[in-house]
């Protein structure tokens, strides 16, 4: 599933165990995710999924789930 | 001639072979149900077994999708099978309660039509043995005493004659007794039903429905159907055995429940209407209040005042002057006149409203605010304000999308030069990129994403911008006094009711809402609380819908209304045919109770009631309130003691009905019955005027109709409402001096 491999990708990222994220896992400086991490993370996704995210697009996710959701609406496109 | 004991046999012994198909036939569907549940179960199994529980990939899925045919074919079997058990329970305690028997023209012999619940049809001679009260050839027990009559069959008219008309009394499953009918007869009937005890739930009128009802409940010629009835007259019950009606009727038209939606004045009375469908066989309908729609239409983080509490406040308003403003800005918001205001206001949004912006990007202005805006003006009229505006956005990200290719190594660069990004200088350039296109996005969302709360504000804090869409509309001669009373009132973080109205439908003028787009058949109640504004949106939101629309223009509150209310709806609505129909029997009071209560309407307002005689309303004073309580507590208990079982004591406002139940809860056994409460209305119990509209209730006790509680034109409309939720009995209470809207009274 999208999600999980979201969750694979952003754990390795941050260096937290993959057990720890989940679909709510925020994407906010209060959680200590940082903007280059969100940057790294959709440069990682574009690769694994050959699609492109457009970057104005990249301050509505709020969640690693919003992530999976935009990335599948991409493939279904 | 037969006598009655030889007819009583006849008719039991009828009656029995009737009660022994139906237990056949409900063995057969128990039988049916068991198998259908078992192979249902058997389905679900296999599909367990022999597929893969999830679906993530495209060859799982098709494994998956083998068992959907059986499975939604065995869902459905459960379903019809449980269905039809559900019916011939019901029948098993009351297999029918009429008999027709009539000779279609050419025939020689008269059938025997028996009509129930529903229809009873053997499968092995295709028999009929019991009709569907809302089959065609039902409708000449409705509309026809014997002799000549005729019923509408698909196939065209069919004219014969009736020669007996009998009803039966079978109760619990017992035949008790049968009369054959004539016009008296069938009144005596109609008053013996209507005297017995009201319950919290309302019931079924299938076995009284009168012929002007039932013209109403099966009329499908008109796309509006429309009745005023007064008070008692049975306009909810209408709607909902309409709405059976229109389950039942037709074969490819024929509505489903989720076709179906019914506009109710409160939840209380949601709650009310909630067992008549079940009890004539079918599944309830989606009941839901204004309010709820507003909710949908506005952004979740809007918050208005409710309806109920609009109301309250105009109640509980002891000011004149500011009660008046109060009421001048609502009816001047909600009305033809704001509703046009709201349309040309929406048209001139993008070319003198929308705040359109220069969009730069790479250090250069890719497109003018000038260009976006034409762009907009240019596009086709059919596509809705948001849709244009979407394709707007669409349109210039494709743009910066193309520009983002040479934008990107620029920032890729700058990245490589930054001393504090050596090696993650590529992220960081990403983040960048990040950056300003979040920034560039917040700036076209503010002139491509429409707030319609904030545009519907603009509207007021620009000096002058309302009054300049007003040219040629009738205003109220204050309205610059209303618009200054609005400033104030919008400043605050919770809407006005009218004001949620008008955001809403401007809203609608915007955007397209597609949530009601499948409903077909729309049921208002109480039409007479709604303003244009309100017609207007349930125009919008249900764009495929026909609308049965019942209302009592004498049961207003806090505004008056007369039949021209009527008028305005069609023109809102306008239907490719409207009905009007005015039904002015109450079959709700006694006669002493509707004589009493029509001294709050114009002397001209004709009426008729069933001639079912009762008590002599009393209207009771006391010398202070401990005597007041003391004389209310008696004619409650009194009214206990003749078997009463639903006592209500009507209060004019929420305020006043929680201080008197506070000064009652430990003198005798009574209950408060509040907005957002269960319904229970059993007992002794204490309920706003404005809670209790469209219920009914035995003995009815209305409190406090002093003169400082009751001196308007309004006032008295409450009155009206307050005196006929009464069904046996009536007392009204007052301390000081009496409202001097009673008879002979002077305002």
């Amino acid at each position: 599933m999208t999600l999980d491999i979201v969750i694979s990708l952003f754990s390795e990222i941050i260096s937290v165990p993959e057990d720890d994220l989940s679909g709510r896992t925020l994407l906010t400086p209060e959680y200590d995710v940082g903007v280059l991490d969100v940057a790294k993370l959709m440069i990682e996704i574009e690769k694994r999924f050959e699609v492109t995210i457009y970057d104005e697009d990249v301050h509505k996710f709020r969640t690693l789930k919003d992530v999976a959701e935009y990335v599948d609406a991409l493939i279904e496109e | 001639m037969e006598n009655y004991e030889q007819k009583f046999s006849k008719e039991l012994n009828h009656y029995n072979e009737i009660l022994a198909i139906i237990h056949e036939q409900l063995n057969a569907a128990e039988n049916d149900n068991a198998k259908n549940l078992k192979a249902l179960q058997q389905t679900n199994r296999e599909m367990w077994e022999n597929a893969s529980h999830s679906t993530d990939d495209f060859d799982r899925a098709v494994e998956l999708s083998q068992f959907y045919q059986p499975l939604a074919s065995n869902i459905h079997a459960v379903e019809s099978s449980t269905e039809r058990m559900r019916l011939l329970k019901l029948m098993l305690k009351s297999a029918y309660f009429a008999r027709i028997d009539f000779c279609a023209k050419g025939q020689k012999q008269y059938g025997e039509i028996y009509i129930g619940r529903g229809t009873l049809m053997k499968d092995v001679d295709q028999r009929i043995h019991i009709y569907d009260w809302r089959s065609p050839i039902a409708s000449l027990f409705y509309r026809f005493e014997t002799g000549d009559a005729f019923y509408d069959a698909p196939s065209g008219r069919i004219a014969g004659n009736i020669g007996l008309k009998r009803q039966y009394e079978i109760k619990k499953g017992v035949f008790e007794y049968f009369f054959d009918a004539d016009v008296q007869i069938a009144d005596e009937f109609l008053r013996k039903m209507l005297s017995g005890n009201t319950s919290s739930k309302m019931k079924t009128i299938v076995e009284t429905i009168q012929k002007d009802q039932d013209i109403a409940i099966r009329d499908i010629t008109h796309d509006l159907l429309m009745v005023q009835g007064i008070a008692g007259s049975g306009k909810t019950s209408i709607a909902l055995h309409r709405v059976a009606y229109l389950k039942y009727q037709g074969l490819s038209n024929r509505l489903k429940s989720s076709d179906i939606i019914i506009l109710s004045p409160n939840t209380l009375f949601e709650q009310y209407i909630s067992n008549v469908l079940p009890e004539l066989g079918e599944d309830e309908v989606k009941s839901i209040v204004f309010d709820d729609m507003m909710k949908n239409i506005l952004a979740d983080k809007i918050t208005f005042q409710t309806r109920h509490n609009q109301i309250e406040t105009l109640i509980t308003c002891t000011v004149p002057a500011e009660k008046a403003l109060i009421k001048q800005s609502i009816e001047f918001k909600t009305s033809g006149a704001f509703i046009e205001i709201l349309k040309r206001y929406a048209c001139s949004l993008p070319a003198s409203h929308i705040n359109f912006r220069d969009v730069k990007y790479d250090g250069k202005t890719v497109f003018t605010s000038q260009y976006l805006k034409d762009k907009v003006l240019q596009m086709s009229g059919e596509m809705s304000l948001a849709v244009k505006l979407y394709h707007l956005r669409h349109f210039i990200f494709e743009e910066i999308h193309e520009m983002r290719k040479a934008r990107m190594p620029i920032l890729v660069q700058q990245a490589r030069e930054d001393p504090e990004h050596p090696f993650d200088w590529e992220e960081y350039a990403r983040a960048l990129s990040i950056e300003e296109c979040t920034q560039l996005a917040k700036e076209i969302d503010s002139f491509t994403k429409l707030d319609s709360v904030a545009l519907y504000k603009k509207l007021y804090s620009n000096d002058g911008l309302l009054l300049s869409l007003s040219d040629e509309l009738a205003l109220p001669d204050n309205v610059a006094e209303i618009l200054h009373y609005s400033q104030g009132l919008l400043t605050g973080s919770i809407l006005q009711n009218e004001d949620a109205l008008a955001a809403s439908y401007l809203q609608l003028l915007i955007e397209t809402n597609d949530t009601y787009k499948q409903i077909r058949q729309v049921v208002v109640d109480e039409a007479q609380d709604y303003y244009s504004i309100h017609f207007e949106i349930l125009k919008h939101l249900f764009p495929n819908a026909r609308y049965t629309i019942l209302g009592d223009i004498n049961q207003t509150i806090e505004k008056q209304e007369n039949m021209m209310l009527y008028d305005r709806i069609t023109e809102i609505m306008q239907p490719v045919s409207a009905s009007l129909m005015t039904m002015n029997k109450s079959f709700r009071c006694t006669k002493e109770i509707l004589s009493f209560s029509m001294q709050f309407l114009d002397s001209n307002t004709s009426f008729e009631s069933l001639n079912r005689s009762g008590d002599t309303p009393q209207v009771i004073d006391a010398a202070d309130n401990d005597l007041l309580d003391l004389k209310l507590m008696e004619e409650a208990i009194y009214s206990e003691n003749q078997g009463y079982q639903s006592i209500a004591i009507i209060c004019k406002d929420e305020q006043e009905t929680e201080i008197l139940y506070n000064r009652l809860k430990d003198k005798i056994n009574t209950h408060l019955v509040c907005a957002g409460d269960s319904l229970n209305t059993s007992g002794v119990f204490l309920i706003p005027i404005t809670m209790s509209k469209g219920l009914e209730f035995d003995s009815v006790l209305v409190y406090g109709v002093g003169k400082e509680h009751y001196y308007t034109n309004d006032d008295k409309k409450l009155l009206y409402i307050a005196s006929t939720r009464a069904l046996h009995r009536l007392n009204l209470f007052y301390t000081g001096e009496k409202s001097p809207l009673f008879r002979g009274g002077r305002i």
